[in-house]
């Protein structure tokens, strides 16, 4: 019987491969040279992932944040946060302190701000495989990161900018040089036309990637009273871009961050009375600002702190009470519940799925 | 062309092996080669499908009857189903290389995810003797990978 497996046609065998769990596929690399190149191969490996969300039953999700004065990542189940793993930091001790400048594909974006200028590294936890990126063209002091998968080259690209110091004030900061990295090619290049926009200091790009576009909440420079707007990159074709917010009054609400759900959206928080007041928009067709619709509204007291923190994808909003507790907001029973994970300063949440991205890179 | 369950009318098929299987054309026409044939009007009585032995094709059948049946719930489907893939390699094989041939999603799908199961925690040499592989590296090569990889043979 032994015989016959090895004639089946290819595509089953990959079809039965890519349903493998990531450890055994880098445990069956050592099988035989055809497939220690099939899993490296960018196609397998998009197949794989793929087949990966597609069974996924459980979903998990990765959390980053402080405990002890230490940074720890781990991995929880999307439903209960009942702790999974604990992530094996692929630093040495002396870099207490990192950021995660952003998620996708299994592959995070770290950088070291306490370290200057800061090295910037792509780690995929699942492969245990970390890339740290070549120097940059000109070495920034205050960067700015974004990083995403771009679906149109399948590339994974990583953009840094150069903050003009002297724009400071406002919140909002003046992008006066921008620098685009690619996996694929593995170097940077400078990108030329940058154009006077103002970006909030306070929004942070982490997740705010669509199609290998990034979103920041701007304004225009140099003309006061301006409104804001979505501005966007195109980390394809490698240009900025505008979009319309929707009709919401700007002078009281507040504009936290451009978050991803599947469509590019927008949490918007204000308050209102003695209460705070959530309201999440979403783009409906990218790019049309006619398509902005309210998703849900929701009303917390104000024991609650704003910052919001994620989508679940059963529609629950992970946000932070002032005890620095984690809760999860349900927009449609109106309830909160707690999810007894604690953290003050930073805390990042991305939905996590293990993949192959960077097995062909070096250790 | 109605496929309904009531209107549904007897096909037969006719094995590699030469054997004749009556099956009504609702349960068959999950297979889409013979859906296909059907459509176009050149199901032939019987239809032979020579890459398909008798017991094989007994089995395949037997989950299309069960998949065509409206009123299985998905639940009922799913712990069926995890019943119907216990079964030696030797029957997986054949089960694989028909629903691919008869061109059946669901059940390729079902079977290529019950090989993952059982092979996912073998180790490469294992795998080797199950797909009937060469090791064409190096014992130096293969050190080397098994080295820079050691935590996945833990």
């Amino acid at each position: 019987m032994a015989t016959t497996w090895c004639d089946m046609p290819g595509d089953i065998l990959i079809s039965i491969l890519s349903r493998l769990p990531v450890k055994s596929l880098v445990r069956f690399r050592c099988v035989c040279k055809s497939w220690h190149a099939l899993f490296s191969d960018p196609n397998f490996m998009d197949i794989h992932l793929n087949q990966t969300c597609a069974n996924n039953k459980e979903g998990y999700v990765l959390i980053h944040h402080q405990e002890r004065d230490e940074d720890k990542l781990s991995i929880h189940c999307d439903e209960t946060f009942v702790e999974h793993t604990v992530l094996e930091l692929p630093f040495n001790r002396s870099y207490r302190s990192f950021a995660v400048e952003g998620y996708c594909r299994g592959l995070l974006c770290l950088s070291c701000p306490l370290i200057l200028p800061s090295p910037i590294y792509l780690w995929n936890p699942a492969i245990r495989k970390l890339k740290a990126l070549p120097c940059s063209l000109s070495p920034f002091f205050k960067m700015y990161i974004a990083f995403g998968f771009v679906p149109q080259i399948n590339d994974y690209r990583v953009l840094k900018f150069r903050y003009d110091v002297s724009s400071y004030g406002l919140g909002l900061k003046v992008p006066s040089e921008v620098e685009i990295y690619s996996l694929s090619t593995n170097s940077w290049k400078v990108i030329q036309n940058v154009v006077p926009y103002m970006i909030r200091s306070c929004c942070c790009p982490q997740d705010s990637v669509v199609n290998g576009v990034v979103h920041w909440v701007a304004r225009m420079t140099m003309v006061h009273n301006t409104s804001l707007f979505i501005l966007s990159f195109d980390m394809d074709r490698e240009v900025f871009g505008e979009i319309k917010l929707p009709e919401c009054s700007r002078e009281d609400i507040v504009l936290e961050k451009a978050a991803m759900v599947d469509s590019l959206s927008l949490f918007v928080c204000s308050q209102v009375g003695d209460k705070k007041r959530l309201v999440v928009w979403v783009m409906k067709e990218y790019g049309v600002a006619e398509s902005w619709i309210k998703q849900f509204t929701f009303d917390w007291p104000v024991y609650l702190l704003s910052p919001f923190l994620g989508f679940m994808k059963n529609g629950e909003v992970v946000l932070r009470d002032r005890n620095g507790e984690l809760v999860l907001c349900d927009p449609r029973a109106q309830q909160v519940k707690k999810i007894q994970i604690r953290g003050v300063g930073y805390i990042d949440i991305f939905y996590y799925v293990e993949s192959l991205v960077l097995l062909n890179e070096g250790n | 062309m109605s496929l309904s369950p009531s209107t549904s009318k007897m096909l037969s098929l006719k094995s590699s092996d030469g054997k004749v299987l009556e099956v009504e054309e609702h349960v068959a026409v999950l297979c889409e080669t013979i859906k296909s044939l059907v459509e176009d009007g050149c199901a032939d009585s019987p239809i032979p499908l020579a890459n398909v032995d008798g017991a094989t094709l007994g089995n395949v059948m037997e989950w299309c009857k069960k998949h065509a049946d409206q009123k299985a719930s998905a639940d009922d489907l799913e712990d069926w189903d995890a019943e119907f893939v216990e079964r030696d390699q030797g029957e997986l094989y054949h089960l694989i290389m028909a629903a691919n041939y008869l061109n059946i999603k669901g059940l390729l799908d079902l079977i290529c995810q019950k090989v993952a199961d059982m092979i996912k925690g073998k180790h490469p040499e294992k795998i080797r003797e199950i797909f009937n592989i060469e090791n064409d590296f190096t014992p130096e090569q293969q050190e080397q990978i098994r080295k820079d990889n050691s935590w996945a043979f833990e």
